[in-house]
């Protein structure tokens, strides 16, 4: 049961590492958390397989940093069961299994960046060489500047190396890139290409929808604390996308148009007939050849940022 | 626990907090109160003015060697979020805490040698040096309770507070303790509640030592007491303080 499930919510890599049978990384039954009275997370089931790269997308406020600080051991579940390779979240980043990188918190003042390099790796009984530890994070030319002394985006490289420094298997980000200007995002994002080529599971949280749809194999959308859409961009597309195939329909009467291949519903605003379509190129093919008189023929294929804010919208209700 | 060692020392002596108010500040304590005090003439069996403000000064030192390396930097670590990038890393939060505990014994060493070698050079203060070593050891094992306590403090304030709080304590300890006066001139009330106090014990190790004494087992006894205690809070309270939001 867990294979077909895998093979449903896992799309295969382009290096095949997933095709070998699927072993579960991470694994939340029912997972809540309140504080305070209110309901942060409201009930999350999620099962994350090894090789993935997991982008947990969502407004602000959708429970994507309470599920993380969950997943990383910082805050207890109210409720439901929360496995990491087997084990506590806790047990996990002891073994070394997990690395994390938060979005804020201060590094140590007055200690330079390859000394903090080294106390990291110290660490970790197997971590990273240090030469591939700073390449990867790309502090070439950072070790001898205090931690106190970098930039935001500096700095962020540096939670990166600290993140990654004991090799982990699974890599956990919470909006690794909010800090950083485009070209330090761009170069981020290389980096984190390079590795997970390495053959490691991730799982980010992002607003960015560019950088989800660019790099996640699989996007976990999450609204009021709860999972409202999983698979690949391509399948939330294809299941919760809207495109629409659009023309002119002047002074004539509208044909019943709900039969044309592909087309869900039909709507008129104006003169301007809208047909929203499963199919968009079988329904252009089905207008060309039927005798209709249209005019203006606009096909809008769905983006992914019309399918998100429709789910969110429809999730919230 | 010796990688976290090293950057917690390596942080210590890059703060220019410590190094001011470690160092240098005790430095001009010692000078202002053996200056105005230490030149008088001293009764027998009494010790000189200059050496007995030099063992209070450097208690004073020493307990804000242990103080301002653990309760503000704590306090701002968990504030800031370094101790929630800490808890991502596979340290036992044991080991940090017994490794700030350490630095900050390690931090009082500097400001007591510091007093000690102002009052050689500015006032001609002279022992042994076996007299030396067992002075500054002691003075300097009598402060430990100190880095315990600095714990606590941190545990127990924010970033705001913390600073405020601990030097308050710092004052009210020392000034207890008999740091800022001689004891001899103390009312008896006073010295009975000097007497409990770490502050007081510690110095009164370096005056037995400084007098050619033998350390008395009460001054012991208190320390090891105060250490006890301190220990144990430190360890309900400091787990938890780390684990909090």
């Amino acid at each position: 049961m867990n294979t077909a499930s895998a093979a449903m919510l896992t799309r295969p890599q382009d290096d095949g590492a997933v095709n070998t049978p699927a072993t579960s990384v991470v694994r939340m039954q029912g997972i809540t958390k309140a504080y305070g009275g209110v309901q942060a997370v409201n009930g999350i089931d999620l099962e994350i397989w090894r090789g993935e790269t997991v982008a947990l997308l969502g407004p602000n406020g959708a429970g994507k940093s309470t599920t993380l600080n969950m997943l990383l051991g910082l805050l207890s579940p109210t409720s439901g069961t929360l496995q990491v390779f087997g084990m506590t979240p806790h047990a996990a980043i002891h073994h070394s299994r997990v690395g994390a990188m938060l979005q804020e918190g201060k590094l140590l003042p007055g200690v330079r960046v390859g000394e903090f390099i080294d106390f990291v790796r110290s660490l970790h009984p197997t971590p990273l060489p240090k030469n591939q530890l700073i390449d990867l994070a790309n502090l070439g030319g950072l070790l001898n500047r205090r931690l106190d002394r970098l930039s935001g985006g500096q700095t962020q490289r540096v939670r990166f190396a600290m993140a990654i420094a004991g090799d982990p298997e699974l890599l956990v980000l919470d909006e690794p890139t909010a800090a950083m200007d485009v070209e330090a995002r761009r170069d981020f994002w290389a980096s984190m290409h390079a590795y997970a080529a390495l053959g490691h599971t991730i799982v980010f949280a992002t607003h960015y929808l560019e950088e989800a749809e660019a790099f996640a194999s699989r996007l976990v959308i999450v609204a009021q604390g709860r999972v409202i859409a999983d698979g690949s961009v391509q399948a939330i597309q294809d299941r919760y996308g809207d495109p629409q195939v659009s023309f002119t329909l002047s002074n004539a009467a509208l044909p019943n148009l709900d039969h044309l291949p592909g087309v869900r519903e039909s709507e008129v605003q104006g003169e301007r007939v809208i047909l929203h379509t499963q199919d968009p190129d079988a329904t252009v093919r089905a207008l060309i050849a039927s005798a209709l008189p249209w005019q203006g023929l606009e096909v809008k294929h769905s983006d992914l940022e019309a399918t998100f804010i429709t789910l969110v919208h429809q999730g919230g209700h | 626990m010796q990688g976290y060692l090293r950057v917690e020392l390596l942080r210590t002596v890059r703060d220019p907090l410590y190094i001011f108010q470690g160092i240098v500040v005790p430095i001009g304590f010692y000078l202002l109160f053996s200056g105005l005090f230490g030149s008088g003439p001293h009764a027998p069996g009494t010790l000189p003015g200059t050496v007995e403000i030099m063992v209070a000064n450097a208690i004073f030192a020493g307990i804000w060697g242990c103080l301002v390396v653990t309760s503000p930097r704590i306090a701002g670590d968990r504030t800031n979020g370094w101790l929630k990038n800490l808890q991502l890393l596979p340290i036992a939060s044991s080991a940090t805490t017994i490794g700030r505990a350490v630095v900050a014994a390690c931090s009082a060493l500097p400001a007591i040698l510091a007093v000690c070698v102002t009052a050689v050079v500015v006032h001609g203060v002279a022992f042994g040096a076996a007299q030396w070593v067992a002075l500054v050891a002691l003075m300097w094992l009598g402060v430990w309770p100190f880095a315990i306590l600095g714990i606590i403090l941190g545990s127990l304030t924010n970033a705001d507070s913390a600073y405020g709080v601990t030097t308050g304590l710092y004052f009210v300890v020392s000034a207890l303790g008999g740091l800022w006066v001689p004891p001899a001139i103390m009312p008896a009330g006073m010295l009975a509640i000097a007497k409990l106090l770490p502050s007081y014990q510690a110095a009164n190790l370096g005056w037995h030592i400084a007098g050619n004494q033998g350390p008395t087992l009460t001054s012991a006894l208190v320390l090891l007491a105060w250490m006890a205690v301190f220990i144990l809070a430190a360890a309900f309270i400091a787990p938890r303080a780390a684990k909090g939001r």
